[in-house]
C-alpha cells in the first residue's frame, strides 16, 4: 500500500503533464507560425490555414498539444467545435493591423463567452511586433479590452514568431499557470 | 456586420473579375488560376502560395483575403474591380528585366523577396526622369521643403493633373511616344492659378512676395515651421494608423497639414480660400493608391470637394483606403471604354496605354513618414515588461508593481 502511494507520488512529480491548447486568432495573425516555430524551431512561410494544424510540443514536462485553428471569416465559425477540454486559449494578434484590432475584440470576447471555455487560461500573443508600426502589448492589451475579463487568468505577451522572441515566454507562463 | 446579401453580391462580382483574361494567372507567379486570394489594397488577385508570402510581409504592404473563405464588404471591392493582375503588372513590373520573374516552382522565399522589390521597395516602377532623384526628392518634400526641389517645382503634381485631367484619344495616340514634358496645349484655369500658387511659394524672396503686407512676409519669415513641421509628420503617421481617434474632419486636416502646413497658413492670411480649396482637394486626390489606375474625375465635378477618402473607420492607412465617396461612382471594370484591358478592346498587354508614366510616387509619398522614420514610441518592442492580472511569483518573489488584483 505505502509502495503503491509511493509509486503514485513519483508520477505524479515525474510524469509528463499533458495540456490541450487551442490557439487561434484573425486570418494572417501568424498562428501556424508560431505553431511551427515552436515545433521544428524554423520560420517557414506557411500557405493560408483552411482548416487546422495540430503538433505536440513538449516544453518543462508538459506535453501541449496544440491546435491551430484557420482565421478566415468563414472559418471562424468552426472555432467552437474545438473548445471541448481545452486548458488554454492562446490568441494571436497582428500588432501590425491596426485596424482590425477591434475585429479581433469582439471575436475574443465572443469565443470566451461560451461555456465549454470556463475553466480555460487566456494567452495572448501580440505578434509582429518587429513591424515598423505595431502595437506594444499595453495598447494591445487596452484594446482588446482584456481588463474587462473577469473570473479568467489571461496574460498578454509581446512577441514576434519569425524570430521566435517571446513565444516561450508565453510557454513558460502556460506551463506555470495550467492546473 | 453587413448583410449576406452584399456579401453574396460580391462574391458574384469577384467570381466574374476572375473569369476575366487579365485575372487568369497568378500576378506573382503566373500560375494558372483559379485563383482563390486577393490583395484588396493592391487590387490583385493570385494563387495560394503566393497568397501566403503576401500574408507574410504584413497588411501595410499587401492586406489578403480570401475570394471564398472571407466575406466582402463593400469597402473592399474598389480596388480589385478598377486595377485587376494585368493593370497591376503594367505598372509595377514595366521596368523588369525577364528574368525576375518568379514562376509556378518558385520558392516562397524567391517569391517573397520577389514581392518586395515589387511593391515595398517599387524597384521596377517606371517613372519620368530618374528614378533616384524622384525618390529622393520625393522623400525630402515630405520633410522639408528644400531649396532643391525649386529647380524642379512638383513634377508630382503635374502626374497628378495628368490623371485627374480627362484622358482624351489623343493620348492613345501618345503612347508610343516617349513620355516627354511636353505640357498639354489646354490647361485648366485652375490648373495655371495653382502652378502660379505654387511659384510664388518657392520664392518667398521674390518681389512678389515683397508686395505683401508686412504681417504676411513677417510671418512667412518666422518660418521655423520646418522644424514645427516634422513632430506633425509623425503625428500624422500615427493618427492615420489610429482609425478609432481619426474622423473625416480630422482626416482631411492631417493630409493638408501633411502635404503642406507651410502652403496652409500662408492661405489664411492671403484669405484665398477658394484657390486652396482646388489645392487641398488635389493635394489629397494623389494620395490614393487608385489613382493610379483610376479613370480622371471631372474637375468640375461636386465629389471634389469632399474628402477623396470617405469613411476612415475603414480599414487601412489612408493610402490604402479605397476611396468610397470622393469619387465617381463606381462602375465594374472593363466598362470604361477607353480603359486598357477592357475586354472589347483591343487586347494590349505590356506596358499600359499611358502617355505618361502614372504616379506611383504619391504612394511612396504617402508611405514615406510612416515606413522611413522611426516611430518614437516603439524603439524597443520587446524591452517592456507583460502585463499582469494575476500575482506571479519571479524567481520566488512577487513582482511588486506589476500586479493587479484578480478580477480587476
Amino acid at each position: 500500500m505505502g509502495n503503491l502511494n509511493l509509486k503514485q507520488l513519483l508520477e505524479g512529480l515525474f510524469k509528463n503533464k499533458e495540456a490541450r491548447i487551442l490557439m487561434v486568432g484573425l486570418d494572417a495573425a501568424g498562428k501556424t507560425t508560431i505553431l511551427y516555430k515552436l515545433k521544428l524551431d524554423e520560420t517557414v512561410t506557411p500557405v493560408p490555414t483552411i482548416g487546422f494544424n495540430v503538433e505536440t510540443v513538449q516544453y518543462k514536462k508538459i506535453t501541449f498539444t496544440m491546435w491551430d485553428v484557420g482565421g478566415q471569416d468563414k472559418l471562424r465559425l468552426l472555432w467552437r467545435h474545438y473548445y471541448a477540454n481545452t486548458n488554454a486559449v492562446i490568441f494571436v494578434i497582428d500588432s501590425n493591423d491596426r485596424d482590425r484590432i477591434g475585429e479581433a475584440k469582439d471575436e475574443l470576447h465572443k469565443m470566451l463567452q461560451d461555456s465549454q471555455l470556463a475553466d480555460s487560461i487566456l494567452l495572448v500573443f501580440a505578434n509582429k511586433q518587429d513591424l515598423p508600426n505595431a502595437m506594444d502589448a499595453n495598447d494591445v492589451k487596452n484594446k482588446l479590452d482584456l481588463l474587462n475579463l473577469k473570473q479568467r487568468t489571461w496574460f498578454i505577451q509581446p512577441c514576434c514568431a519569425t524570430t521566435g522572441e517571446g513565444l516561450f515566454d508565453g510557454l513558460d507562463w502556460l506551463a506555470s499557470n495550467l492546473k | 456586420m453587413k448583410s449576406s446579401a452584399t456579401h453574396d453580391r460580391n462574391k458574384k462580382i469577384l467570381l466574374e473579375l476572375l473569369k476575366e483574361p487579365g485575372n487568369k494567372y497568378c500576378a506573382e507567379c503566373g500560375a494558372r488560376g483559379p485563383l482563390c486570394w486577393a490583395s484588396v489594397n493592391l487590387g490583385i488577385f493570385f494563387c495560394t502560395k503566393c497568397a501566403g508570402v503576401h500574408r507574410g510581409i504584413g497588411v501595410h504592404i499587401s492586406f489578403v483575403r480570401g475570394v471564398n473563405l472571407d466575406q466582402w464588404e463593400d469597402k473592399h471591392m474598389e480596388a480589385v474591380t478598377r486595377i485587376g493582375n494585368e493593370r497591376s503588372n503594367a505598372i509595377y513590373e514595366a521596368g523588369m528585366p525577364p528574368n525576375k520573374k518568379p514562376n509556378e516552382n518558385s520558392s516562397p522565399r524567391e517569391i517573397e523577396e520577389f514581392i518586395r522589390q515589387k511593391y515595398e521597395k517599387k524597384k521596377w516602377v517606371v517613372r519620368n526622369g530618374s528614378d533616384d532623384n524622384h525618390r529622393e526628392s520625393n522623400q525630402r518634400s515630405r520633410q522639408q521643403e528644400e531649396p532643391k526641389q525649386n529647380a524642379r517645382p512638383r513634377r508630382e503634381i503635374e502626374y497628378d493633373e495628368h490623371e485627374t485631367r480627362n484622358r482624351e484619344p489623343v493620348r492613345q495616340q501618345q503612347q508610343q511616344r516617349q513620355p516627354s514634358r511636353e505640357q498639354p496645349q489646354h490647361h485648366s484655369n485652375q490648373r495655371d492659378e495653382y502652378k502660379e500658387h505654387r511659384q510664388v511659394q518657392q520664392k518667398p524672396s521674390s518681389g512678389f512676395s515683397n508686395l505683401r503686407s508686412n504681417p504676411t512676409s513677417q510671418q512667412t519669415q518666422i518660418a521655423p515651421p520646418k522644424q514645427t513641421q516634422k513632430p506633425d509628420l509623425l503625428a500624422f503617421g500615427d493618427m492615420a494608423f489610429d482609425s478609432k481617434n481619426s474622423n473625416e474632419a480630422s482626416l482631411d486636416d492631417i493630409f493638408a497639414g501633411a502635404f503642406s502646413s507651410n502652403d496652409n497658413q500662408q492661405h489664411q492670411q492671403q484669405q484665398q480660400q477658394q484657390q486652396q480649396q482646388k489645392i487641398n482637394t488635389q493635394k489629397s486626390a494623389q494620395s490614393n493608391i487608385l489613382n493610379m489606375f483610376d479613370k480622371p474625375m471631372v474637375p468640375t465635378s461636386p465629389h471634389q470637394n469632399q474628402p477623396p477618402f470617405g469613411n476612415p473607420q475603414q480599414r487601412g492607412p489612408p493610402m490604402m483606403m479605397p476611396p468610397q465617396y470622393g469619387h465617381p461612382p463606381l462602375q465594374p471594370y472593363g466598362q470604361h471604354p477607353q480603359q486598357y484591358g477592357h475586354p472589347g478592346a483591343p487586347q494590349m498587354y505590356g506596358r499600359p496605354q499611358y502617355a505618361q508614366p502614372p504616379p506611383m510616387q504619391y504612394q511612396q509619398q504617402q508611405r514615406g513618414p510612416m515606413m522611413n522614420q522611426p516611430f518614437p514610441q516603439q524603439q524597443q518592442p520587446f524591452q517592456q515588461q507583460p502585463i499582469y492580472n494575476q500575482q506571479r511569483p519571479m524567481n520566488g518573489l512577487p513582482m511588486s508593481g506589476m500586479q493587479q488584483p484578480r478580477g480587476f
